[in-house]
């Protein structure tokens, strides 16, 4: 009810100020009065505002009526009351309607035809907005709009700043100052955002700004100006638009482009680029590191006249253009300046826009040539110099073996020297033998005929007798003996008056017949006695001289064969089983001749088991040895040879009777190249030749020595 | 008849007696022949014939002897009988001796072991005719 009264007087209200409005703009109506026109008009316009909208509602039936009803309820409020109070009938209100719908009408005829017009005008006005409105909303993912004062309080902004930033508008308030990062170009927009308002000028520029959850985004801001009527700027519209993908997607290239720059550039490499002509051959360069340029001279402009080829003849860039990644070339290339360099070069190639190019990255390596060259000199140097040191060694080493071999020859070479003179006497002894049996066998056969045709008995006789008596064996004298004999047969003979008793004595000296003389002094005393004797001598000489071919033999044999026992090398280079006594009596044997020009040996030798020795070596030991007692001893003196044998091992003691050794250098002694002889008289290896035998043996050898009393050395070797 | 003597000298037996026997069946009984087997007890020899008033024509001496050796024994027999014929007989190999002895040529003959009788016979009669 009360709000069918509240419609009901509201009508009630629109019909009585409009038409108490047009009574008094009517009343003062003149067109003096300018406010009484407008009143009029507003009247007028409500007025026919109203009728306009009551007709329509009155054509909606129910509406209409209730309307009505509420309408005449309201002129009528008491039931009791007749509507007639101002209007006595129906009649009359709708005359009085007409009339004013005829006012109306009359008077706002001309005036409804611009109404309409502006209407229609609203209408495009208002479809344009729409249009714009989703225009703007489709690009709210990328772009805001806003409006702010010269002063940058911000009177608008669309809704999509906030689907781009995240702040609502009211967060935002004079929102770039709050939310602008430090980055430099926002020091530009600051710039040009305050030139927008001091110079009125439409503005461009980027802006970066945090959102609302800290991602940057990087806005590009066109700011226009809204000049007023005075001239000023009064609002400044701004068109943004978020350009973070690109541009940061374009940053981060940018940023990788730098830094492939810098590395390109700052390379300590030759890197270059260069195309393949046509025929698939390399170019010219297309580009280059800075390195490039400094190291070949070239500045960019004169390298891109250039192909690779110009700056080295290897075949390399000619032939095999085909350049794989994975090899490393060397070559040597000419700069400007015309200095050779060597370079390390690796390449690939790519192709870009249907074009072939070849990117090589090369390296000076000159220098490390250099010094890889000096080091393969410096290495080949050392190489030489190993092998000459090496050669040196071996040299040292067949000197040294050498000097072993030497002083085993020089040792040799007295022996036979010795041995030589062991054997040219028996061989002299031979020879003149021989001469001599020929001589005695011919004047022997000679004889023969006259001894048994034409010999008295007497003669027969004395040659019988004194030929058994000469062919006695006797025991071998002395020639002082010899001499004393003949010299009493001398004697007796004279004594027995026998014809030439010297001539007689030397016969019976000959034929060694002493004693015996005495049964022989009658048949000397017959003529021819003389003659006969020298028949029996030449037959004797027979005998004789046979005797001492033998002796000479015999001992030639003995010499021989120790020199044979002594230079038996054991051809497997073995131990093998050796009666040491006989090696040190073979020794012995072989410097005869020098032990019998004064010096007494002394052999105290017991019985040895054999000993397992490199039998030649070990011969060695006792020949420097003796060799050396000999020496010490200046031929004269003793020399003992001790010989005995212990559970394991036998000991040789070796002592001469000579100068000694002084303290000083007895410790030296068994160094090589020691010695104490004169220059030319030993190598000082046969002492250090002892040692080593011995060690090799697994013996030890010892030495003492006093001065002037003598030296020994101690030889033990193990038997086994 | 006054006969000269001829004296060798060598420790070795087999090589005196050959010796003397050769040089008696070439220079004949005009010699007598003595033999020593040391230079020290041809020393003795050489006095007990000054004694008997006997000069000594030759000496032929070994030089490898105990005691005494050849070369030295001449050496002396050069100074106290110049004009005796010496010879030095040595079955020496060693080249070095040789030379050293070789040196004193013009004092004594050298000859070799083993010898040939032609060889020592020239050498003595050589030195006999200077």
């Amino acid at each position: 009810m009360a709000k069918r009264y509240s419609i009901n007087t509201i009508w009630y209200i629109l019909f009585v100020l409009a038409i108490s409005q047009m009574v008094f703009a009517t009343a003062i109506l003149s067109p003096e009065n300018k406010l009484s026109v407008y009143l009029f008009c507003i009247s007028l316009v409500l007025l026919s505002c109203l009728v306009i909208l009551f007709f329509i509602l009155k054509k909606t039936g129910r509406l209409f009526n209730k309307t009505l009803e509420n309408i005449f309820h309201f002129i009528k409020p008491n039931p009791d009351i007749n509507t007639t109070t101002i209007f006595s009938t129906q009649k009359q209100l709708n005359s009085f309607i007409e009339q004013v719908n005829t006012i109306l009408e009359s008077f706002f005829k001309k005036h409804i035809s611009e109404i309409e017009n502006l209407r229609s005008e609203n209408n495009n006005l208002i479809t344009s907005n729409e249009k714009h409105k989703r225009l703007i909303e489709s690009l709210s993912e990328e772009f805001f709009f806003y409006s702010m004062q010269p002063n940058g309080e911000l009177k608008y902004i669309s809704d999509s700043a906030e689907k781009i930033l995240g702040y609502s508008a009211d967060e935002l308030g004079a929102f770039i100052d709050s939310i602008s990062t430090k980055k430099d170009i926002n020091t530009k927009a600051a710039i040009a955002r305050k030139e927008v308002v001091s110079k009125a000028v439409q503005q461009k520029y980027l802006l970066e700004v945090l959102g609302k959850d800290k991602t940057p985004h990087m806005l590009e801001i066109t700011d226009i100006p809204s000049i007023g009527k005075n001239g000023k700027v009064e609002s400044v519209e701004g068109i943004v638009h978020d350009i973070s993908d690109a541009y940061y997607m374009q940053e981060q290239l940018r940023e990788q482009e730098e830094k492939y720059r810098q590395i390109f550039d700052f390379a300590s490499d030759l890197i270059f680029i260069y195309e393949f002509d046509s025929e698939g051959k390399p170019g010219k360069f297309v580009e280059a590191n800075q390195h490039t340029y400094k190291v070949l001279g070239y500045s960019p402009n004169e390298l891109k006249k250039l192909a690779p080829t110009d700056l080295t003849a290897a075949e390399i860039w000619t032939e095999k253009h085909v350049p794989k990644s994975d090899e490393i070339y060397e070559q040597i290339w000419e700069t400007k300046l015309g200095r050779v360099i060597n370079i390390e070069i690796s390449e690939h190639y790519y192709i870009q826009n249907n074009k072939k190019f070849g990117i090589a990255v090369a390296r000076d390596i000159s220098e490390r040539k250099k010094a890889l060259d000096e080091i393969i000199f410096m290495n080949e140097e050392l190489i030489n110099q190993k092998e000459n040191l090496e050669t040196l060694i071996d040299n040292l080493t067949q000197t040294q073996e050498q000097l072993v071999q030497s002083e085993k020859m020089a040792a040799l070479g007295q022996l036979i020297a010795g041995v030589a003179h062991e054997i040219n006497t028996p061989l002299g002894a031979i020879k003149a033998s021989v001469g001599n049996l020929d001589d005695s066998l011919n004047s022997a056969l000679k004889s023969l005929p006259s001894l048994f045709q034409n010999q008295s008995k007497e003669s027969l006789d004395l040659f019988l007798k004194a030929f058994k008596l000469a062919s006695v064996k006797k025991p071998e004298i002395s020639s002082r003996e010899k001499r004393e004999q003949r010299r009493e047969n001398r004697q007796k003979l004279k004594e027995q008056n026998i014809e030439s008793p010297e001539i007689v004595a030397d016969i019976l000296g000959y034929l060694e017949i002493y004693e015996e003389v005495d049964q022989l002094y009658d048949l000397l005393k017959f003529k021819d006695a003389i003659q006969v004797l020298n028949n029996v001598r030449e037959f004797i000489s027979l005998v004789k001289n046979t005797r001492t071919i033998s002796l000479a033999s015999d001992k030639a044999s003995t010499v021989v064969f120790a020199l044979k026992k002594y230079a038996h090398r054991d051809s497997l280079g073995e131990k093998v089983p050796t009666d040491i006594i006989d090696g040190i009596e073979t020794v012995l044997t072989l410097y005869d001749n020098q032990l019998k020009q004064g010096i007494e040996v002394v052999k105290n030798f017991n019985t040895l088991p054999t000993v397992m020795c490199y039998r030649d070596e070990i011969n060695q030991v006792w020949t420097n040895l003796i060799h050396n007692a000999i020496h010490a001893m200046k031929l004269n003196g003793k020399l003992t040879i001790a010989a005995r044998s212990e559970e394991k091992l036998i000991e040789v003691s070796i002592s001469d009777t000579g100068e000694g050794i002084e303290p000083t250098i007895i410790d030296k002694i068994f160094d090589p190249f020691f010695t104490t002889k004169k220059q030319g008289e030993g190598s000082g290896m046969g002492l250090d030749i002892v040692k080593k035998i011995i060690d090799k043996h697994g013996g030890d050898i010892g030495v003492i020595s006093e001065i002037g009393i003598g030296t020994t050395f101690k030889v033990t070797i193990p038997i086994a | 008849m006054d006969r000269k003597a001829i004296i060798c000298i060598d420790d070795e037996p087999i090589i005196l007696n050959s010796l003397v026997e050769q040089l008696e069946k070439h220079f004949g009984i005009d010699y007598i022949y003595e033999a020593a087997e040391s230079a020290e007890e041809a020393l003795d020899l050489i006095d007990d014939l000054e004694d008997e008033e006997i000069d000594i024509e030759i000496i032929v001496c070994d030089w490898l002897m105990p005691g005494m050796k050849g070369d030295e024994f001449l050496l002396r027999m050069d100074l106290k009988y110049p004009r005796v014929v010496k010879i030095l007989l040595t079955g020496q190999a060693d080249e070095a001796l040789v030379y050293n002895l070789k040196q004193e040529a013009d004092k004594f003959a050298i000859v070799h072991k083993p010898w040939e009788k032609d060889e020592i016979i020239h050498a003595i009669k050589q030195r006999m005719i200077k």
